[in-house]
């Protein structure tokens, strides 16, 4: 019986609520400024338009262009398998949160190099900036994962999210929470740090280095990029409340709950100028670390 | 077997030598010698009855010299990384000597470069302090010459009086270093120094010192680094492979067998470690992200790499002090695997570079674009090279960065949060810079638009070049793959250093060694999902594909001038540092309605020697020119203040 729920609600997770999520953050957008906007599975179903055209390639670029999509795509999925969503992972070892981080950016290091390969300068400014913050939020990410790794003992994600015996101080979740919460904006490209949305392609990070894919390839890259953002929910999730994460249903409910929660960060501010963007996450840093001090103290 | 090795290597040298004026016979003495030394060096740790100490006979006439060699499993893996390295830079130099009109006429090229493996190997070996400076000294100097190939080029010279100028004071550190321990154990055979050692340990802040005097040169760590980027760019590229994948490895293992001779290192030797580690590791990389001259670029990028490896050292040395084995181990596990990882893709980039600098007659990387076509090759050589120095997770790079954060967590428990919580951040942080400057570099050199003439003909260069970069290539993605291949190898030597047991070293790193295979296992199942990926994708495509123009907003007359150069790719990244980094900025920007020539240049020069030492250097020269002007006076005054100096020594002596 399980097993049964197990494996749908499972595959529930990774293919039905990383696209709900961007549904929601739209609907919660559109509702805030009195629109109606796109029903919430519109990226669900753009995904699913998308794997079913053509698709044109510049002819600047070659078989690094190409490799781009698949590969992100699958150091994502494979990240999937170490994140525990509301039982166990598939994958869990001693040391797999430095993987995790390493697999995202194995994922951006080819992005990166794929928006090169047009040689267009539109995707080498988006690149610059996805190396350039990234390049911040990382040491910011792990120093939230060594701060949870002090008290479970192990750099595993499964016994750093979990609720066996913690006695995690209060004030050290709150700091480890609104870091990782900045981390999971900027590593997702969400408003203030960049936004997705916007008509003009200067203005944007993750949007503008992915111009030039299409079809399927497009596809890949949209389904990768909700994936991460859902996974790094549910750390967040897992981080504020583990005990309520453990529940499929309940874990269902928090994650839209935070797809409505980051659209009302979007809808009540703007984007931050491209200087400011640094600042924001160097505070991330500091507050990783003033948590991993308050996590030892 | 060791012996055999380095005297086939040797006497390729003389043979070489002698017959330099006929290039064909020379270049077949090369090749024979190097391969077969090679070879049967690398292969001398793993077969037969293997002697702990081979001491050769016949006299030295040297005080307390003696020509031992060993090869306990600290020098096996340092010998092993040193001569695969040699071996395939070695074949790459063969054809890359022939292809360049300037190198083909040089008559040294192939007998210092013999002579260099030989030291290496001897160096690594020695197991007496007068064998190891004697090797070390002829490893400086045919190194040396071999920075200066090219000398009629003034910044070749320049560099190579700066490496000289540095190998000495570095040798005359250990000199020194090594009369104290003489002193203290009245012998100079390393086994019997460490039996000594065991009775308590006298003047450990010299002997620290000069320790970080004399290895911390050779290896390069900030702010001992001022020679790297300078040497590194005017040696022939397979030489810079060498020199950056193993002669400045050298300093790390001189650390480490000193640590091995002293068993016990106090806690300042961690703090030292790990402070050094984080200037090499993040002010490395922030020079190598301003840099335009590839090999300055990746020169910096070995300061950087040292730096990762004295984390690991770091945290290693906070095992000892605080006796804690597990620590201990895998500090040294990661730092020694950090040390082959890092000999095997950095020399990748140094070939790859070379062949680079042949097809486009340039260093610099913004001369290149769009190479991934023109050479498709080297490219993809560099790429694995670029990825696994980035530490991405299906390639070796990941494996060792990994231990080393490991072995943080570990000191992290273990309550040294200081430490350990700087080595952590400080790794994640040049973890992300490096990637930024990784994708600069190999964006604006293989991918987009070929920028120049030059790169828009460039071809791939024959075989002898393309399979030695071929087999590094391949050596990156099999660790990455099967890390345990290289771990039990490690192993061996961090016991060595760390002065553990077997049993124990068993016991702390198992587990370790068992994560470190689901590592590979999951890159292995990121490359094979990747590919049903694109099976899947091919399927879904099939007949609907087609070819464009890349999307510039509706703009169509996209061209190579108007790509994102490796400038303006780092300038977001860099603003925050820009007040300390010193670029000098020659902007000269379009004016006017109809503006006429704007060009736009930056440079970085290093913020230590040309910043500080030379300024400093200069000054204090014109400070002393009085003494030269009285100098230059007359022959009679000089052996007049020689005779007086004589006197006044003789005098002090009655």
């Amino acid at each position: 019986m399980e097993t049964l729920i197990f494996i749908p609600a499972v595959l529930f997770f990774l293919l039905i609520m990383p696209p709900l999520m961007l549904g929601l953050i739209a609907k919660t957008k559109a509702f805030v400024s009195g629109r109606r906007g796109p029903p919430v599975f519109q990226p669900l179903h753009d995904i699913l338009k998308l794997l079913g055209k053509g698709a044109v390639y510049s002819e600047t670029s070659g078989w690094i262009f190409r490799l781009g999509p698949v590969i992100s795509l699958s150091a994502v999925l494979m990240a999937a398998s170490l994140v525990p969503l509301f039982g166990a992972p598939l994958i869990s070892f001693n040391g797999d949160a430095i993987l995790f981080i390493y697999l995202l950016a194995l994922g951006r290091f080819v992005t990166i190099l794929a928006a090169l390969d047009t040689g267009s300068s539109f995707e080498g400014m988006g690149a610059s900036r996805e190396a350039a913050f990234s390049s911040y939020a990382e040491p910011a990410l792990i120093l939230i994962f060594a701060s949870l790794a002090i008290h479970s003992g192990s750099l595993s994600l499964n016994r750093m999210f979990s609720s066996g015996q913690r006695v995690f101080p209060a004030a050290s979740v709150l700091l480890a929470g609104s870091g990782l919460l900045i981390v999971l904006l900027a590593e997702n490209s969400r408003i203030p740090i960049d936004d997705p949305n916007t008509h003009l392609e200067l203005t944007m990070i993750h949007e503008v280095m992915v111009l030039d894919h299409s079809g399927p390839d497009f596809a890949f890259i949209l389904y990768g990029a909700q994936l991460k953002l859902m996974l790094m929910g549910v750390l967040w999730i897992r981080l504020l409340s583990p005990s309520w994460a453990a529940n499929p249903f309940f874990l269902t409910l928090s994650l839209c709950g935070l797809a409505i929660f980051i659209g009302a960060i979007e809808s009540s501010m703007a984007r931050l100028r491209l200087i400011r963007v640094p600042q924001l996450l160097i505070a991330a840093v500091c507050l990783a670390a003033f948590g991993l001090i308050l996590a030892v103290r | 077997m060791l012996i055999t090795a380095i005297l086939i290597l040797l006497f390729g040298c003389l043979l070489s030598a002698f017959a330099a004026r006929r290039p064909r016979i020379a270049s077949g003495v090369f090749l024979t010698s190097l391969i077969s030394g090679c070879l049967i060096g690398i292969l001398s740790p793993f077969i037969g009855t293997r002697p702990e100490i081979v001491e050769l006979g016949g006299g030295w006439n040297i005080p307390s010299a003696r020509l031992i060699l060993s090869l306990d499993g600290l020098s096996a893996f340092f010998l092993v990384a040193t001569l695969i390295i040699c071996l395939l830079s070695g074949i790459y130099g063969e054809t890359y000597t022939r292809q360049s009109e300037r190198l083909a006429q040089s008559v040294s090229i192939r007998p210092l470069f013999l002579l260099l493996t030989a030291s290496l190997a001897v160096v690594v070996c020695a197991q007496n302090a007068v064998l190891f400076l004697f090797a070390w000294e002829a490893m400086a100097l045919s190194s040396f010459f071999l920075v200066i190939i090219e000398d009629e080029k003034k910044e070749n010279r320049f560099a190579g009086l700066l490496y000289f100028v540095c190998m000495h004071i570095s040798a005359l550190a250990l000199f020194f270093l090594f009369s104290v321990l003489g002193k203290i154990a009245g012998t100079l055979d390393f086994g019997a120094i460490r039996a000594a050692m065991a009775l308590g340990d006298k003047y450990p802040i010299l002997i620290f010192s000069l320790a970080a005097i004399g290895f911390g040169l050779k290896a390069g760590t900030a702010p001992l680094h001022i020679w790297l980027q300078e040497a590194h760019p005017s040696a022939p590229s397979h030489v810079s492979a060498v020199m950056s994948g193993v002669v400045i490895k050298m300093g790390i293992y001189g650390f480490l067998r000193l640590i091995w001779i002293l068993r016990l290192v106090p806690s300042f030797w961690a703090i030292f470690f790990i402070g050094t580690g984080l200037l090499s590791g993040i002010g490395g990389v922030l020079l190598a992200l301003l840099q335009h001259d590839l090999k300055r670029l990746l020169a910096y990028h070995s300061v950087e790499n040292i730096g990762i490896i004295c984390l690991g050292m770091g945290l290693g040395c906070l095992g000892i002090s605080r006796h804690n084995a597990a620590l201990a181990l895998l500090g040294f596990s990661g730092a020694l695997f950090h040390v082959f990882n890092h000999s095997l893709f950095k020399s990748l980039l140094f070939l790859g570079s070379g062949a680079f600098y042949q097809a486009l007659g340039t260093r610099n990387i913004e001369a290149g674009g769009g190479l991934l076509k023109k050479m498709p090759w080297t490219s993809a050589t560099s790429l694995i090279a670029a990825a696994a120095i980035s530490g991405m997770p299906p390639l070796n790079g990941f494996i060792s960065e990994w231990l080393i954060y490991m072995a943080g967590l570990k000191a992290l428990a273990m309550g040294e949060t200081r430490l350990a919580a700087v080595s952590i951040a400080g790794l994640a942080l040049i973890g992300g810079l490096a990637l930024a400057c990784f994708t600069k570099a190999y964006g604006a050199l293989c991918l987009g638009l070929p920028r120049t003439k030059k790169a828009q003909e460039a071809r791939d260069p024959g075989p002898g070049m393309i399979i030695p970069m071929f087999f590094l290539a391949a050596f990156c993605a099999l660790i990455g793959l099967w890390p345990s291949s290289l771990l039990s190898f490690v192993k061996t030597a961090a016991m060595i250093v760390s002065g553990e047991p077997l049993g124990r070293a068993n016991l702390a790193l198992s587990g370790f060694i068992s994560n470190a295979e689901i590592l590979g296992l999951i890159g292995a199942a990121v490359l094979s999902l990747a590919a049903a990926f694109s099976f899947l994708r091919s399927r879904l495509i099939s007949g609907f594909s087609q070819k464009g123009a890349t999307w510039a907003c509706g703009f169509t007359a996209l061209g190579p001038r108007m790509q994102y150069t490796a400038s303006s790719y780092v300038q977001v990244l860099m603003r925050p540092f820009s007040s300390f980094m010193g670029t000098q900025e020659y902007a000269h920007l379009p004016r006017g309605y109809w503006p006429t020539e704007s060009s736009f240049k930056t440079n970085t020069p290093d913020p230590l020697l040309d910043g500080f030492l030379i300024p400093a250097v200069d000054a204090g020269g014109r400070s002393l020119s009085w003494i030269k002007r009285k100098r230059r006076a007359r022959l009679q005054y000089s052996l007049f203040w020689a005779s007086l100096f004589l006197l006044a020594l003789l005098a002090w002596k009655l």
